[in-house]
């Protein structure tokens, strides 16, 4: 692939990249460093990309494992992959009806923002990868190296954990206008 | 009728809309039947749609400036060119002299295929000076000692920093390692009055093919010392950060 065209299709990915490093780091400034980090490797490996074959997945790739080698780096914990309180979200408490479910169309973006940042670092990650980026079960695997099992159960297990957040958030705006609350502003 | 346990992945599998019609059939007489499953299957589709439905509000765009970065990557990806240019230094040149590696810096070694080298590195260091005094900066200043051990430690970076009297008013506020040029360059922010000083300690063999620079309105003046070169970069005139390198030229090593 010629460099140029490379280096165009790469830097087109650079909102994605950038959205997902925010998800990775929860920090504005590590997120930037992140990105910087990951084209620097994509440029340095370019010669290694097949054209014609999956730049997006290349990337992304590229991104998460920069992101491990960076943790590890700074001696911070490793990503947890089943938190004990993720499994016991994931085993039936109790979820929405008619009702709240039309509260939770109506989700506010913050809340939905904040229920994915609550999410278990691995369970948000292959959540986005697969929801917001539309990636493949094969592809997120590649991605993350792990098996397609567990991108499933990890996908699986974070779509649950976000639904009871909302729906728990939906209840709670509820019980505030039963009391004559008024609902939050809606943030951007 | 499967077990829950066998229906497990075939419900994220139906959410997809990624099961085979056989598979489908499985999972919707399980559910009719199993009111856990049935609110997994029920959560994992309002999750997937509420997630699809704002995909391109959440992902957004990057910050102005990160793709400048990016692209200022390109050059340090290529090739590096041989070049026996000697790291200056002659510790009794003026500062003056001593900055004619400057700016532009890792220039020739790391930049060989740009086309203007010193401008690019000169935005990149102008850049990651705007986002650290916004994001990095103490409030209350910061012990110079500590930041030394904590450059050598971290970067393996020996240098010693004006401090006291020495240090002509300025103030350290700021300590940190930029990801540029592999994470060597150490970038160390200060204050003198309401001017915002960056100094960067790049790595040995990094050089510059300039002394000065005017980059996205500030000014760069580099010079070298103890076999690194050294940038020092405000929004101020050319004199003013020529005297404010001196400071780091006098006293640091």
């Amino acid at each position: 692939m010629e460099p140029a065209a490379f280096e165009q299709d790469a830097l087109a990915l650079v909102d994605r990249l950038y959205a997902a490093a925010l998800r990775l780091t929860r920090n504005d400034a590590d997120a930037q460093d992140l990105v910087q980090d990951t084209y620097l490797r994509a440029f340095r490996s370019s010669g290694q990309f097949e054209a014609g074959t999956n730049l997006r997945g290349w990337m992304f790739t590229i991104l998460h494992n920069t992101f491990l080698n960076q943790r590890r780096d700074r001696g911070r914990d490793p990503i947890e992959a089943d938190s004990e309180v993720v499994e016991r979200a994931a085993d039936g408490r109790p979820g929405g009806s008619n009702p709240e479910e039309l509260l939770l169309r109506e989700t506010m973006d913050a809340d939905l923002q904040a229920a994915l940042e609550k999410l278990p670092a691995a369970y948000r990650e292959a959540v986005w990868l697969r929801d917001v980026e539309q990636f493949s079960y094969d592809e997120i695997a590649g991605i993350v190296g792990v098996p397609i099992g567990t991108v499933m159960s990890r996908i699986s297990r974070g779509r649950r954990a976000l639904y009871d957040d909302l729906v728990t958030r939906s209840r709670e705006y509820a019980r505030r206008a039963d009391a004559g609350g008024e609902r939050p502003a809606r943030r951007v | 009728m499967a077990s829950c346990r066998d229906i497990g992945q075939l419900v994220t599998r139906v959410a997809d809309d990624e099961a085979a019609a056989a598979e489908r059939g499985r999972v919707q007489e399980h559910v009719r039947a199993c009111a856990p499953c049935h609110l997994q299957l029920h959560a994992e589709r309002e999750s997937r749609q509420l997630l699809r439905d704002r995909a391109d509000l959440l992902v957004g765009h990057a910050p102005l400036g990160l793709r400048a970065r990016c692209v200022a990557t390109r050059s340090q990806a290529a090739p590096p060119v041989r070049r026996p240019v000697p790291l200056l230094s002659r510790a009794s040149w003026p500062m003056a002299l001593a900055a004619t590696l400057v700016l532009a810096v890792a220039g020739s070694a790391f930049y060989g295929t740009v086309v203007n080298p010193s401008k690019a590195v000169a935005a990149q260091l102008a850049l990651d000076h705007l986002k650290c005094f916004t994001l990095f900066e103490e409030p209350s200043g910061l012990d110079p000692t500590d930041v030394q051990a904590r450059l050598n430690a971290k970067l393996g970076i020996d240098i010693v920093l004006p401090s006291g009297q020495a240090a002509g008013g300025l103030t350290l506020v700021g300590g940190r390692r930029c990801l540029y040029l592999d994470g060597s360059v150490a970038h160390l922010l200060y204050r003198r009055g309401a001017v915002q000083i960056s100094l960067f300690v790049l790595p040995p063999g990094a050089k510059l093919s300039q002394t000065d620079l005017d980059v996205l309105g500030h000014s760069a003046v580099a010079f070298a010392k103890g076999g690194r070169t050294w940038v020092a970069l405000a929004r101020a005139s050319h004199a003013e950060i020529d005297a404010i390198a001196s400071i780091f030229g006098a006293v640091a090593h």
